[in-house]
Order: structure tokens, then C-alpha cells, then sequence
């Protein structure tokens, strides 16, 4: 699997949104988008999921165009949108019930692996919101499409739940192959979990830079403190700060 | 039980306030027991007439669960075709509220002219009744789905059949029991009244039956057992709810 997005562009009413957008997605590969809010990265994803489309450019998947074509993505959301009335697995499994049969033996093993056993039986509700993310995760996971598109999934969580879920959210992926498109507005989660990170402009949004980060996996939260991470971190933040 | 008594106490210590208020009223003022007979009297009678009784309450029973099984069904059926297609419910909406204001005792007699003294007549009654609060409730509670939700099951690429049955049906299971608590009383109610059209049995006919002799001590009787008859239905509804939404009450454990 690998997705292009090419030179695409949106304006909704009289406001441009997206202008020439234009990047990769390789296979397996962890891709973040990076930019302010109100940047269209949102917009961007919902092209992908095939419910907006854009006026102009075209976006790929594995040499075959997917505009307005729904179902080629696994998607995880701000909110954790659980269904309060499924169980964890039973909520695990709706991604499969919509897009292809269920596999309830590989969702068990999937939630064991992820440190989520107990919970298995839970409702929502029971859970803490670090907990739910994860359960949210492993939903996107468990389909069949090979990308991952994550929406800021971390944002409405405090900073030590955020640095563990990093953490595992690293290691629960690099076992599997898929590939993950990430929004986020931080800059360090960007730099510890991604392979490149596409750096967006304010509105409209169009594509400043795409920098490939050379760290090696497996990845320790040591790393975020070393000299050559807060060299990167500079780095970005100028290219952010930066005028066109 | 315990939970039943420490809840509602204060209800249970004010209707016997009521009861003993009303019969110290009929002893001082030595009321006819034609107008209005004593709790006490009204109590002995429900003893002495349950033999013959029995038999109307069973026809009710049956009435009211036949009926309110079809109007619920109509009411539930309903919603999801005016949810599911939205130029229905534009044109259909109002008439919805219209079937609200026939005043059932205007058509009843219709009813008999058109469809004889049989069930049918009966069951469209109960149905009229019943079917309105499901399907409204029933309504709001599909047009009310959480839009995360929604939007979620729209990225993931499912289609309008899979949002229905997956999020907005069981979504909206705390909104049809609500309309459902409410219908499962009327249709006690209106079993009574459409019993009055003329039947055989049924606790409607024992009430025409007990004001035109005037055994005003019956009638009351009567209203008695609609009363803890409509509490039943309310009851197994409520029963039905909290095994249907299980996951609300561990929720609101934590």
C-alpha cells in the first residue's frame, strides 16, 4: 500500500482551505502531519475517507485513485467515539462488521498483546480515557486497510498519559504493517513517532516542507531528551515560525 | 424492596394520609354510599366481587397486550420509515400530530358503524392510543445520535443501512423505552374505554355495568385494578429497560 496525495485543493465558499498539497505515504511508513489549527488537515483526512472531495488534484492508492470512494482507510478519531453500549471487544470488532468479516479470535489475541485483557468485557464508561484511546486504537488496527489515518488522538490527554500512550502506540505498530497518517500540533509526539513529517502552512494550507527523521526503531522516550532530538525539534520549529 | 420503601415512602405515608382523611370525611358527614363509599367498604367489596371480576380483568389484560404489541410495532415501524426517508416525514409529520387530536369518544362510534362490534374496532382505539408516544419518541431519539458517532461510521466507509442498525437503532433504545413506558399505561386505558363500545367481558364492561346500578363501591373497584394494572405493564417495561441498558448502570457505577 501507498498513498499519494496529489496537488490537491479545496476552498469552501470563498475560503481557499487546501492549496497544492502534495506528499507520500510509503508502506509502512508513519507519516505526521504538522501545522496550526484551522490548517485543513482535517479537511484532508475526510478526502481520504472519500466523504469531502476536493476540487482540485487527486489522491492514490496503490496506483488506483480512491476520490469519493469510501472504505480504503481505518480511522481514529479526537474522540474516542466508542459505542457505550458495545464492550470493548465488541466495540474492537465494529471496524471489521463494517468493511470485511470478523475475526474474533485475532481481536482477543490483539487485545492481550496491547495489555488490554483485562478490559476485554468492559464498557466504555469503566474505562479512563488513556484506556479508551487504546481501545480505539486497536479498533483502527484490526481492520483490513493497510493505512491508519489518526486524528489528533492524543490531544485531550495530560502530558503523562500522552508520553505512555506514545510509547505504546509505537510498540503495539511496529508488530504489525500497516501504514499511520497522524495529525498532531506537537511538535516532539511528531518527531518521536514518525518516519517523515509533512510541515503545513496556515490557511490556506499548502505543503512548507517534508522532512524524513533518521531516528532508528525501536524508539526509547530517552531519545525525546538527547542533544540530536532537540536539534530536529529546533529545526521544525523554524520551519514552522518561518514565512513563506 | 427495601429500595422500594426508602424511595418512596413519602408517597406511601401520603396516600394512606388520604385514605384515612377520606373515610373519617364519609363517617362525619355520613355520605351516601351510592355517591361515595369508604376505602374501607370499597376494600371488603374487591374481596366479595374478585370471583365474579376475574374474568373481566383477564379479557382487559389480553386486550391491552395484544394492543399495545400492535401499536408499538406501528408506532417503531413508523419512525424508522419517516427517519429512513425524509420527504416521508416532511409530509407525514403533521398528520402524525393530527391523529392526536380525534377525540377517541367521537370515533368509537364510528368505528362500531364501520367495523362492527368485534376486536378490530378495539384494537385501532388501543392502537391510536399507543402508537403516538413510541413513534415521536422513537423520532427524536434517531435524529438524536451523537454526530462523533456518526461521523465516525461515515470515515470508516459504512453505508446508510449499517449507520442504522449499528448507531442510530441501538442508540436510540433509551428514547423507545421511554415512549414505550408511556404507551404500555395508555393502552391499559384505552383497552378500558374501548370495552365501553360494548363486549362481552372486560373490566369496561364491568364498570358500565356497576354505574348503572349504581354500585358506586364497584366502579371504584374497578379503577382500582386498571390502576395496578397500568402500574404492571409501567413495571415490566421499566424491567425490560434496565435489561436492555445494561451498560448505562456500569457506567454510572464509577
Amino acid at each position: 500500500m501507498s498513498l499519494v496525495i496529489k496537488k490537491v485543493g479545496k476552498s469552501f465558499e470563498d475560503k481557499i482551505v487546501l492549496k497544492d498539497v502534495s506528499f507520500e505515504v510509503g508502506k509502512g511508513e508513519f507519516v505526521s502531519l504538522i501545522g496550526p489549527s484551522g490548517s485543513g488537515k482535517s479537511t484532508l483526512f475526510g478526502m481520504i475517507g472519500g466523504i469531502i472531495s476536493p476540487d482540485e488534484g487527486d489522491i492514490i492508492m496503490s496506483n488506483q485513485s480512491i476520490l469519493n470512494k469510501r472504505g480504503h482507510m481505518s480511522y481514529m478519531p479526537q474522540q474516542d467515539s466508542l459505542f457505550p453500549w458495545r464492550t470493548v471487544l465488541e466495540n474492537v470488532l465494529l471496524g471489521q462488521e463494517i468493511s470485511s468479516e470478523v475475526t474474533k479470535d485475532k481481536a482477543i489475541q490483539m487485545l492481550q498483546i496491547a495489555g488490554l485483557k483485562d478490559v476485554i468485557n468492559a464498557y466504555p464508561a469503566e474505562l479512563s480515557g488513556g484506556m479508551r484511546q487504546r481501545v480505539s486504537f486497536i479498533r483502527a488496527l484490526l481492520c483490513p486497510q493497510n493505512l491508519l489515518c489518526l486524528d489528533e488522538p492524543f490531544s485531550a490527554l495530560d502530558e503523562f498519559t500522552r508520553i505512555d500512550m506514545q510509547q505504546w502506540l509505537l510498540e503495539t505498530w511496529e508488530k504489525y504493517e500497516q501504514s499511520i497518517l497522524f495529525i498532531t500540533h506537537n511538535i516532539e509526539e511528531a518527531l518521536f513517532l514518525s518516519d517523515k513529517i509533512v510541515i503545513l502552512s496556515h490557511s490556506p494550507a499548502v505543503v512548507k516542507e517534508v522532512i524524513e527523521i533518521p531516528f532508528a526503531r525501536p524508539r526509547d522516550p530517552a531519545l525525546m531528551l538527547t542533544d540530536e532530538f532537540l536539534k530536529w525539534k529546533r529545526k521544525v520549529m523554524n520551519l514552522i515560525q518561518s514565512k513563506n | 424492596m427495601m429500595r422500594f420503601i426508602k424511595q418512596g415512602w413519602r408517597s406511601i405515608i401520603a396516600i394512606l394520609l388520604i385514605l384515612i382523611l377520606w373515610e373519617m370525611a364519609i363517617n362525619i358527614f355520613s355520605v351516601e354510599e351510592w355517591l361515595l363509599p369508604a376505602p374501607s367498604v370499597i376494600f371488603t367489596d374487591l374481596f366479595k366481587v374478585w370471583p365474579n371480576f376475574y374474568p373481566h380483568l383477564l379479557s382487559t389484560l389480553l386486550l391491552s397486550i395484544l394492543g399495545f404489541i400492535i401499536g408499538s410495532t406501528i408506532g417503531l415501524s413508523l419512525a424508522t420509515l419517516l427517519h429512513l426517508f425524509k420527504g416521508l416525514k416532511k409530509t407525514f409529520y403533521p398528520f402524525l400530530i393530527l391523529s392526536q387530536n380525534i377525540p377517541i369518544i367521537v370515533l368509537a362510534p364510528l368505528l362500531v358503524i364501520w367495523f362492527g362490534f368485534g376486536t378490530i374496532p378495539k384494537f385501532i382505539i388501543i392502537t391510536i392510543a399507543c402508537f403516538f408516544p413510541i413513534a415521536v419518541s422513537t423520532l427524536s431519539g434517531l435524529q438524536q445520535t451523537n454526530r462523533d458517532l456518526v461521523f465516525y461510521m461515515q470515515m470508516m466507509g459504512a453505508n446508510k443501512s449499517q449507520i442504522f442498525w449499528k448507531l442510530e437503532l441501538p442508540d436510540a433504545v433509551p428514547a423507545i423505552f421511554s415512549g414505550l413506558k408511556i404507551a404500555a399505561t395508555y393502552s391499559v386505558m384505552a383497552a378500558v374505554v374501548s370495552e365501553w363500545l360494548g363486549a362481552q367481558k372486560g373490566i369496561g364492561v364491568f364498570m358500565t355495568m356497576a354505574t348503572s346500578s349504581y354500585k358506586t363501591s364497584h366502579v371504584f373497584v374497578a379503577i382500582i385494578i386498571t390502576m395496578i394494572l397500568s402500574l404492571t405493564f409501567f413495571s415490566v417495561i421499566l424491567l425490560l429497560e434496565k435489561l436492555f441498558s445494561r451498560w448505562q448502570k456500569k457506567g454510572a457505577r464509577l
